[in-house]
């Protein structure tokens, strides 16, 4: 029934770069860096600091998320271009080619990631939640939007690379 | 007699902890490395460079500048210690150089840099032992980097293509290194900075077994005539090499020659039987030109550069 919208295989596969490039195993202070750490700022944002979503900080939040979220659709169509114009090369450069994948796939991670926070902070704006209800949702919003600024920045740095890489190319002289 | 040489060298430029070559007409998207040698040349032309810490004179003289190519005299010499010269004929004392005499020997140079290409070709003569390139190297480096600090400029041996050929056919292929170089835990740090040492390097290597070795020639000189690229070598999953290193053995001396760096295998070409000597013993410049013109071409043409006229 849920087939069509299990979106399961996008989490795994995004754990799936969370990997030792040199070596190929899973990365332990990745995993720190990308669950851990937001984990910790979301438990000290809910319960040390108890900073409450109100109605104007969900509708910024829903608002930045959206935004966000329909530019990252276009970087998906970007890396198809990309790797649709370059498919003689990568078949040469395998490396590119997974570097390609693994962003596809982070930036379809980080899509997930932003729809999960916006449906969250929809519900966290309804006034319907007990205390430990309303504190549950607000505590997954900030995890993830932690998360989802922590992934936007590796997809920003590896943009970044994959088309400086590109303007070399472009930049390499004849001989 | 005393042998007389050339040895070929290639110039290049590169930004400081890259292996990329950047091109020499436009290396900063504003400096033409001909301008920046030209300013040495005409410099190092007027005036003599006087190295007291090494007790060292050295000055360019006769400098041409044909198309983009610079020619001439580098004359060099040591002072800072007294020596007699005598005359053979009746032995007599002919000078008693003091201390502060230099004895300046030329040596004949010829510095092609090709617009659009990445790298500059120079061919320096040598007398027997002596040669100027140690010195001129660190001198237009040193020179280079006081301008630029952010752009190496690297002075390698260009080894002559017969001593390759030679090496291929007298010799058998036996180990084969494929090496990558950085090992980077982020696989954006790898493909950006893949050509660069890093922390460390990986390497495949392949050994012939005993007596035996890989056919490789006809694959290796075409590599290094520029007519097949460096990955095409071989093909390993996930594994993307920047170098090889091919070791080949002749007459039970091993020599390893980096197919991207094939330089590294210091050759001089013997020239003593095909230059003029004139009245005064050394040879002629024009001797020498003609030489040099002819090998420059050659080298030019090796690394696929034809459409440069060597005057």
């Amino acid at each position: 029934m849920f087939n069509k919208v299990n979106v399961l295989d996008i989490v795994k596969n995004h754990l799936g770069t969370l990997i030792d490039d040199s070596t190929g195993n899973p990365r332990p202070l990745d995993f720190v860096l990308f669950f851990i750490f937001p984990l910790s700022i979301a438990t000290a944002l809910t319960f040390y600091f108890k900073v409450k979503i109100d109605g104007n900080l969900a509708g910024l939040l829903a608002t930045v998320l959206s935004i966000v979220t329909g530019l990252l659709f276009n970087l998906l169509v970007l890396i198809f271009d990309i790797s649709g114009r370059n498919k003689e090369v990568f078949k040469k450069k395998e490396r590119v080619s997974n570097f390609l994948e693994q962003i596809y796939i982070n930036i379809s991670f980080s899509i997930l990631i932003a729809i999960l926070a916006v449906i969250l902070v929809i519900l966290r704006s309804f006034n319907i939640w007990p205390a430990i209800g309303a504190d549950i949702l607000s505590f997954g919003v900030y995890f993830l939007v932690s998360l989802f600024l922590l992934t936007l920045l590796m997809v920003l740095k590896r943009i970044d690379t994959l088309l400086l890489e590109d303007f070399k190319e472009y930049k390499k002289p004849i001989n | 007699m005393t042998n007389i040489s050339l040895s070929l060298y290639t110039l290049r430029l590169r930004e400081t902890h890259s292996q990329e070559y950047l091109p020499i007409d436009n290396f900063d998207e504003e400096h033409d490395l001909y301008q920046i040698i030209g300013d040495y040349m005409t410099d190092r032309s007027q005036n003599y460079r006087n190295d007291e810490d090494n007790k060292h004179l050295f000055r360019i003289s006769g400098l041409q500048k044909p198309g983009r190519s610079f020619k001439g005299t580098i004359e060099t010499g040591d002072y800072g210690y007294e020596t007699d010269i005598v005359n053979v004929d009746d032995f007599t004392l002919a000078y008693a150089k003091q201390t502060d005499d230099a004895e300046m020997f030329p040596f004949y140079f010829y510095l092609a840099l090709p617009q659009g290409a990445n790298l500059g070709i120079l061919a320096m003569q040598r007398l027997g032992q002596r040669g100027v390139k140690t010195y001129f190297s660190f001198d237009l480096v040193s020179y280079f980097r006081h301008r630029f600090s952010q752009i190496m400029l690297d002075i390698e041996p260009l080894i002559p293509a017969q001593l390759i050929r030679e090496y291929l056919q007298n010799g058998r292929a036996t180990k084969i290194r494929f090496i990558r170089f950085g090992i980077h835990s982020d696989i954006s740090d790898a493909v950006r900075k893949n050509h660069e040492p890093g922390e460390g390097l990986t390497e495949i290597v392949i050994r012939a077994k005993k007596d035996r070795q890989f056919p490789i020639r006809g694959l290796v000189e075409q590599i290094l005539a520029g007519e097949r690229d460096i990955s095409t070598l071989a093909n390993f999953r996930n594994f993307e090499y920047k170098t090889v290193k091919v070791e080949i053995e002749i007459s039970g001396v091993r020599r390893t020659i980096d197919l991207t760096h094939p330089g590294n295998l210091n050759a001089e070409l013997d020239i003593t039987n095909e230059v003029k000597l004139g009245d005064d013993g050394l040879p002629t410049f024009e001797s020498l030109d003609v030489l040099a013109k002819q090998y420059i071409s050659d080298a030019l043409g090796r690394v696929g550069i034809n459409n440069y006229n060597v005057q």
